[in-house]
């Protein structure tokens, strides 16, 4: 259920990038968005908190 | 042409064709009548329809020896029989599909450059870009694109499970597979991510054009056969039903008669030379393609 909200907010900040800068993306584009919202963006979010908690422990 | 059906048809496909045929192979074929056509066809003076899918124009690209011709060149220089019918059937599901506006396709190109169309929505190309979508999404197009939605939703929705995708769509095209993971540095959640991402692309297309046609056009919405009204459009298939009906035959008749002959003469060896991962289990007849 987590998992079916993370990809419905993930739809709907491709709705509204797309409604709200009249710039929809394309076929390239669009697929690359999503890689970035649901891989990429909490990623870089994981590996910023362990180097950061590492750091607290050193 | 379609906004979103085509992203949707994929996982539909996939469903039928299992590990018979890569999904990826299946979605870049729903893609090429259009990437090589969208960019000219919106830049295009004169009759954007007929340039997009008449004959001289780049019509072509929306008829079935179009995909054929690829999926000949795949298996001859990839041997791979999967990334073939995958190539094959994503450019047919295409080509079907477009059938549905008024400019239609030339199936049988070039036995007969006769337009087919059942004049569902307008073709606004003309328009351009955004005032094609705005027609699009005005009309039965929007409603298309629901449709195919709502079909994977309810037929298809285990392909987008993940253990359907480790256990079906990897080991389908274990190389191409793992060659993204390597060139784009994904993660089991990225690969599966990206599996994903044509269906969310097309669910985000469909409401964020739909939106766009709706508070920022204001275009009315004229969900009617052959709309919207609002809007001329234009038609390709205007000759009489007589016309189109000997044409069309003739044409079909020859193109099937050209498959067969290609078959004997060569198709035959490349399709025997060709290889298949070792998930693969072909049978006879249609289920060659599908399971």
């Amino acid at each position: 259920m987590k998992e079916f909200w993370k990809y419905a907010f993930a739809v709907l900040a491709y709705i509204g990038v797309s409604f709200l800068t009249k710039n929809f993306l394309t076929w390239t584009s669009g697929p690359l968005f999503f890689i970035l919202v649901l891989e990429v963006i909490p990623r870089t979010f994981r590996r910023l908190r362990t180097y950061r908690s590492d750091g607290a422990e050193a | 042409m379609s906004w979103a059906a085509h992203e949707f048809e994929d996982y539909f496909i996939q469903k039928h064709v299992g590990t018979k045929a890569s999904f990826v192979a299946v979605c870049l074929g729903a893609l090429l009548p259009d990437l090589f056509t969208k960019a000219f066809v919106y830049n295009h003076k004169g009759n954007v329809a007929h340039f997009h899918r008449g004959w001289p124009g780049v019509g072509p690209t929306h008829s079935l020896i179009f995909g054929f011709v690829l999926a000949v060149l795949i298996l001859g220089i990839t041997k791979s029989r999967s990334w073939a019918l995958g190539i094959l059937i994503g450019q047919w599901a295409h080509v079907f599909t477009d059938i549905s506006d008024t400019a239609g396709v030339m199936p049988f190109f070039p036995f007969s450059t006769q337009n087919i169309s059942i004049s569902m929505w307008k073709h606004a190309a003309f328009e351009g870009r955004f005032g094609d979508a705005a027609a699009y999404y005005s009309g039965l197009g929007g409603v298309w694109d629901f449709f195919w939605f709502v079909v994977v939703i309810l037929f298809a929705r285990n392909t987008l499970r993940a253990d359907y995708f480790w256990q079906v769509v990897v080991p389908a095209d274990l190389k191409v597979w793992s060659w993204f993971r390597r060139r784009l540095y994904l993660s089991d959640n990225g690969l599966l991510v990206l599996y994903r991402a044509y269906f969310l692309y097309g669910a985000g297309r469909m409401v964020s054009w739909f939106l766009y046609a709706r508070f920022d056009v204001k275009a009315p919405w004229q969900p009617v056969w052959g709309g919207p009204n609002y809007i001329k459009g234009t038609h390709l298939m205007t000759q009489s039903w007589q016309h189109i009906l000997i044409s069309t035959s003739v044409g079909g008749v020859l193109f099937c008669v050209f498959l067969y002959l290609c078959w004997v003469t060569f198709i035959k060896r490349l399709w025997r030379r060709g290889a298949d991962p070792e998930i693969v289990e072909r049978g006879s007849g249609l289920r060659v393609a599908f399971h």
